[in-house]
């Protein structure tokens, strides 16, 4: 049985399923903890996608958004982080099909050595990502930095199984090539 | 550098970037999004009420006079020759199969 509502401290304190069940129900405080407990992994899963902190913070803020609208479809609040972590995957993959169609020419196709150049200084991981195409980027994150297994890549990007293993052999390649050329 | 040696350095450098981010302004700016996503929840709401009271205040008079109709055409097809009880059940099951199949097309 649990209680209708919990004090502050002991929000902060509860399991996160029991907190996540209350948000469920409609608790904005408890999902509010659950934004406050998630939102560094959320912002930094973004972070390492997109270039832009601040657009990095924004889609990240979307996609607590839409987790508070259709957190009622969670089936088992013991998947909170990796529903989480899929709805802002896909708001990612949103932004990356809006941002194809009004494309224009930035700093985002200036070649690597020449922005090296411009800029004076050694490639950081962020920047050596920022090489690699939005779906090779978003298969060695999720890879990488979140530690799924291929399947479950290929689950989150709805991307064949085939394609995920060719994307990070080939990202992580282009990758070490960068980081060892420049770092 | 070796494969397995890379893939470690790779692991590390993400790790690195996994600091713990300071939260006030971010849950600051969540809290604000929730409070303006709730407005346009209810006002959503409420367009959707006055519509719907909108639409049966103009559909309601036509829903009285089509029922004052069809039942003063029972009451006329009841006063035909031949015409019992069962034969009215049969055309309402058959009308209503009609309008069930019709509504499906839309």
């Amino acid at each position: 049985m649990m209680p209708d509502n919990l004090s502050k401290s002991g929000m902060m304190n509860a399991a996160e399923v029991a907190v996540v069940a209350l948000a469920k129900l409609g608790d904005k405080p408890a999902f509010e903890e659950l934004v406050r407990r998630r939102q560094s992994t959320v912002r930094n899963l973004l972070r390492r996608l997109c270039r832009d902190h601040a657009l990095a913070d924004d889609l990240s803020q979307q996609a607590f958004i839409q987790a508070w609208k259709t957190l009622g479809s969670l089936q088992s609040p013991a998947a909170f982080g990796v529903w989480l972590r899929q709805i802002a995957v896909n708001t990612w993959l949103q932004y990356v099909r809006s941002w194809k169609e009004i494309k224009s020419i930035d700093e985002e196709d200036i070649p690597l050595q020449l922005m090296m150049e411009m800029h004076g200084e050694k490639i950081d991981l962020d920047q050596a990502l920022m090489q690699l195409s939005p779906t090779i980027r978003l298969c060695i994150v999720l890879s990488h930095a979140e530690g799924m297994s291929h399947g479950e890549v290929a689950k989150a990007t709805k991307l064949p199984l085939g394609t995920v293993k060719s994307h990070i052999t080939r990202g992580t390649a282009k990758l070490r090539e960068l980081l060892q050329a420049y770092g | 550098m070796t494969k397995d040696a890379f893939d470690e350095r790779l692991a590390c450098l993400f790790a690195e970037k996994n600091e713990p981010l300071p939260d006030q302004e971010f849950m600051r700016q969540v809290v604000l999004r929730l409070e303006r996503e709730h407005r346009l929840q209810w006002m959503r709401h409420g367009v959707m009420v006055v519509t719907i009271m909108v639409i049966a205040a103009v559909i309601s008079p036509l829903v009285v006079q089509g029922m004052m109709g069809a039942f003063s055409l029972i009451g006329k097809i009841k006063q035909l020759p031949g015409i019992d009880s069962m034969i009215l059940i049969s055309m309402a099951l058959i009308t209503s199969g009609v309008l069930m199949r019709a509504r499906r097309w839309l």
